[in-house]
């Protein structure tokens, strides 16, 4: 049986509320007051669509061995690299094998749910028992502009496996048009959109049901049959009628999460799927559809192991895991769409070594380190030399991955010298669960989240980015484990 | 026991350390709980430090104002009667509202 | 086992240029003016010097790498000139480049020197370097020297159990001592005393260091002329010789950074390199036989802990002196008697000769009463380069 084996979801903690964006562009656009409601998730200023790819995967990956991946592929819009696979750093990231597929999916809306079928045949050709999709987006609309508001960044994550299935893969049906509501040219930072009547009444309420009712007459169901309808479009009104149409309860109609996180592009089917999977029993059939430039719709069966799974609110708890972003501005340097001054220091110059890189990719995107033969002592960054000093052995040493073990904070900062445009700068030193220490940068969180002997987890960051050389080059930082919401 | 004197310093003087200085924009009074809260707006520049140049604006609060500006010390500045503030409820709204009023300053502390 | 270098080199001669922001000097305009006063001392002329080092920091302004830029300046005859680097103890490694080189016989008379030119980055601060490492450039926090040592203050008062309220009260001590020191001394950068009060006003630069807990950036330089004590005897018949009775260096092993063994509360090397300098000196009480102190007090916290890693004070005992006043001027062993790096200044590469001169000079009574240390037969000198998890210290100590 090949389907659905995991999920992970991934809301970055910062939200915006809708009318602080109007507060500060309404002026120019009043009409925006119309999209208004409700906040969209953000990303901090050292995420982007490959780390928040990273977290969905990492997210739906626990209790997983990385090693028995074979493929990850992953799917965005908004992906950081045009030539670089940024799989194959999400794969580092993951900790995945090197004998692996992957795969980068963009280009549509609906790379997510591509990237999906793709897994889905990967595994069902028997090319390899375990793929991973990890999706994630962050797209731009113009300041004051409609997609400004409806825009929000996400990651969401399936793992689709041979074995241990908790959603049963049962067919699926797309279809494709070059209808272009949206778009953005190859050196396009902003989207651009044509009339909102037309994406609506002929985007959404005519491809939907199209799809939908192509994958009922296929596999010979009805849409009433679905427990759950899961598809993204932020206009209500067209919600209704394609639910009317195709005789959909509103109960049974997937929540889009337009006013909580936003329209997460490549990434939003994907993101609602896992959202819906938090919440269905074994037996239920679920209905996936994702709009971009056509649609895929893909049918799967709820199967018993749902129960088994643990941990199954994943989504809930990233979006319940929440801070204000109470200012535009910041939003605005924070996504390069207006120019802050960082002072004479921020001007020197800094050069990316990629054979360096290449040296130390395991430590760097896999946060790899060694672990001695002769003592046991665990270490960071990777060692030929024991750091023990009753130890010393030369070349004894075993590789370890260390980004799920978690540390403890040993001291920490809140710096306002250090070069910034987050400031302050907090950091300090972490000490790694099962031995060695290193100085890391905090994130996602205050100086009154920290305190020394506080359990930490490592997330996946942007460390800096080299507009000069359009260099996006991503590290691990501590988090700070909060309390469970509940 | 909460009760001491604080002296005022002098406005617009500039304190001067070998990292940068601070000097006191200001001194004002927020009305609190029918209390009447001393708070010194101030504000450092840090550009001859070792490591890295900066500034900021912080706001100090000595207290609740038992008595204003009576008396002064020899060197001519002013001293008031003030009682520290230990309620951190009472803190908490004070900050609240200061940093309302001044938006971006880097830190609200009290005595 | 060795024997060490107590006694077998002293020094001939000493200059120091007046620190601050010399945006009027160039790097050549303070190295001769440290040259000039340093010969004039020393009564020697320029080709009885037989090998010179230098050091100096940062790369990207000052005198950029190697020796020929200082050896043109000063017009040295062809003789061996070596720059060198080791963060803050660049100076006191220079100096022990030319005290190793006269008591191995290699030469009579060398010269050490140390210089930093800072004013012409355009900013506050220093620029970056890649001191651990290009890995570490590329993945490391951007993180400041405030910062690091911020961390010390945590560990400390995590330790010792001492409130931070008390150790900030120390530490404004600590600033408001260096202030008093400073404001005498006409060739430090800052010489203004302040109100603990003043200083207590202060903002939190890194929690718990405030704005006067840091030390500045100056330009200066510092220079030092050494030989045996044979040949100082016919210059100098009938002066006062100071010897050079200990010099030690201890690097991080990087145990510290990445080991879990060290508690953050203290700086290891600074515990090792003392010790090796007492035993190398034959001192066995320094709490008791040295007479001062300048040591590495680029922050407060850095000035504090010190005291009980030099073994002058016993563990967790440090806030106490410092309040009882034991490190001030006329306390029981005055320490930055001419400042510290938080009045004099710290141009870099040459504040381990500046401490060195400031001993030279207290030890040959050269200071006016203001400012002098009575009786004073035994000075300690202290760099600390780098951040508690990762560095280099160097201790020296000079005596009659």
């Amino acid at each position: 049986m090949v389907g659905i084996s995991s999920y992970g979801g991934y809301v970055p903690r910062y939200r915006l509320n809708k009318m602080i964006i109007f507060g500060a562009m309404g002026w120019l656009n009043p009409a925006l007051i119309m999209n208004a409601r409700g906040e969209k998730a953000v990303c901090n200023f050292d995420e982007d669509s490959l780390t928040m790819a990273v977290a969905a995967g990492i997210n739906c990956l626990k209790g997983f061995d990385r090693q028995s991946l074979d493929a990850v592929y992953f799917a965005s819009t908004t992906a950081p690299y045009k030539e670089r696979q940024n799989s194959g750093i999400v794969a580092g990231a993951l900790c995945a094998r090197d004998d692996i597929r992957s795969a980068d999916f963009g280009g549509s809306l609906k790379a997510g749910t591509s990237a999906l079928l793709s897994a889905i045949e990967f595994v069902s050709a028997g090319s390899g028992s375990n793929a991973i999709v990890c999706a994630g987006d962050s797209r731009l609309g113009k300041m004051g502009s409609v997609q400004e508001m409806f825009f929000g960044d996400a990651g969401a994550a399936m793992l689709v496996s041979d074995t241990d299935v908790i959603a049963e893969y049962k067919g699926s049906y797309s279809v494709t048009h070059d209808f272009v509501d949206h778009m953005r040219g190859a050196w396009s930072k902003f989207d651009r959109q044509w009339e909102e009547r037309w994406i609506r009444d002929f985007g959404y309420a005519q491809f939907i049901p199209q799809a939908i009712e192509g994958l009922c007459n296929k596999y010979g169901v009805a849409p009433g049959d679905f427990a759950k309808v899961v598809y993204p479009c932020y206009y209500g009104g067209a919600r209704k009628s394609i639910g009317a149409k195709l005789g959909i309860e509103p109960e049974k109609v997937q929540d889009d999460m337009v006013t909580t996180v936003g329209d997460s592009g490549a990434t939003h089917a994907l993101l609602m799927l896992a959202k819906a999977l938090e919440e269905v029993n074994p037996g239920d059939k679920i209905l996936l559809v994702s709009y971009g430039n056509g649609c895929d719709a893909i049918y799967f069966e709820v199967t018993d192991n749902i129960t088994k799974l643990q941990d199954r609110a994943r989504v809930s708890k990233s979006l319940a895991r929440r801070a204000e972003l109470d200012n535009y501005q910041k939003y605005l340097v924070w996504r390069d769409m207006a120019p802050a001054d960082t002072g004479l220091r921020g001007e020197e110059d800094f050069v990316t070594r990629w054979s360096l890189e290449w040296r130390a990719h395991k430590a760097i995107l896999g946060l790899e380190g060694t672990v001695c033969r002769k003592c046991g002592t665990q270490q960071w960054p990777p060692q030929r030399i024991c750091v023990n000093p009753d130890c010393g052995a030369i070349d004894e040493m075993d590789r370890v991955y260390i980004a799920d073990k978690g540390g403890t904070i040993f001291t920490f900062t809140s710096d306002l010298l250090a070069a910034s445009i987050n400031p302050p700068a907090i950091y300090g030193n972490v000490n790694f669960n099962g031995g060695g220490r290193t100085l890391m940068d905090f994130t996602d969180c205050t100086l009154e989240d920290l305190a020394v002997g506080k359990p930490v987890e490592f997330s996946f960051r942007i460390k800096y980015y080299d507009p000069k050389r359009d260099i996006t080059f991503y590290f691990w930082k501590a988090v700070p484990v909060m309390e469970e919401v509940s | 026991m909460n009760k001491f004197e604080h002296v005022h310093q002098k406005i617009g003087e500039e304190v001067r350390s070998i990292a940068g200085y601070y000097t006191v924009l200001e001194e004002d009074v927020l009305e609190y709980n029918g209390r009447r809260v001393l708070y010194e707006v101030k504000m450092a520049v840090v550009e001859t430090s070792c490591c890295g140049s900066g500034g900021l604006g912080f706001i100090f609060v000595p207290g609740y104002i038992l008595s204003l500006k009576d008396r002064q010390t020899p060197n001519g500045l002013w001293v008031s009667e003030v009682e520290r503030i230990v309620e951190e409820s009472e803190k908490k709204d004070i900050e609240k509202e200061l940093r309302r009023i001044y938006p971006h300053f880097y830190e609200v502390s009290f005595a | 086992m060795a024997e060490g270098i107590k006694d077998k080199v002293v020094i001939l001669g000493m200059g120091c240029t007046k620190f601050g922001e010399r945006f009027e000097a160039d790097s050549s305009d303070l190295l001769v003016e440290a040259f000039k006063e340093c010969l004039e001392d020393a009564q020697i002329e320029k080709k009885d010097i037989q090998a010179a080092w230098l050091g100096s920091h940062i790369d990207e302004v000052n005198i950029g790498k190697g020796g020929t830029y200082v050896s043109s300046v000063l017009h040295l005859p062809m003789i061996p000139v070596t720059r060198c680097e080791n963060f803050c103890a660049s100076g006191t490694e220079s100096f022990r480049g030319a005290v190793y080189a006269v008591a191995s016989g290699a030469c009579d008379i060398a010269l050490a020197m140390g210089v930093e030119k800072l004013k012409d980055t355009g900013y506050g601060g220093l620029p970056n370097s890649p001191a651990f490492g290009q890995l570490m450039v590329m993945i490391g926090p951007n993180a400041t020297a405030p910062g690091m040592f911020a961390q010390l203050a945590t560990g400390y008062s995590a330790r010792t159990g001492i409130p931070m309220e008390k150790i900030k009260e120390a530490m404004t001590h600590v600033s408001w001592k260096s202030h008093q020191n400073g404001a005498k001394n006409p060739k430090a950068h800052l010489r203004k005393a302040i109100s603990k009060e003043q200083i207590a006003g202060a903002p939190m630069i890194a929690y718990p260091l405030g704005l006067f807990d840091c030390c500045g950036v100056s330009d200066g330089a510092a220079m030092a002329i050494v030989t045996t004590p044979e040949i100082f005897r016919k210059i100098k018949p009938n002066e006062e010789m100071v010897k050079v009775k200990a010099l030690q260096i201890a690097v991080s092993s990087g145990e510290e950074a990445g080991y879990t063994k060290w508690d953050g509360s203290y700086v290891a090397t600074t515990r090792l390199a003392s010790q090796r300098a007492y035993q190398e000196a034959g001192i066995k009480d320094p709490r008791k036989e040295i007479s001062m102190m300048e040591v590495h007090d680029c922050f407060s916290i850095t000035e504090l802990v010190t005291m009980e890693d030099l073994h002058i004070s016993p563990e967790g005992g440090a806030v106490d002196d410092v309040l009882n006043g034991f490190f001030d001027l006329d306390g029981g062993v005055p320490c930055q008697v001419d400042g510290g790096l938080k009045c004099f200044g710290h141009p870099i590469g040459a504040s381990g000769l500046r401490m060195i001169y400031e001993m030279y000079n207290q030890l040959l009574r050269r200071w006016p009463e203001d400012r002098l240390v009575k009786n004073a037969e035994l000075g300690l000198t202290h760099n600390l380069g780098g951040v508690p998890t990762n560095n280099v210290c160097s201790v020296a100590i000079l005596g009659l």
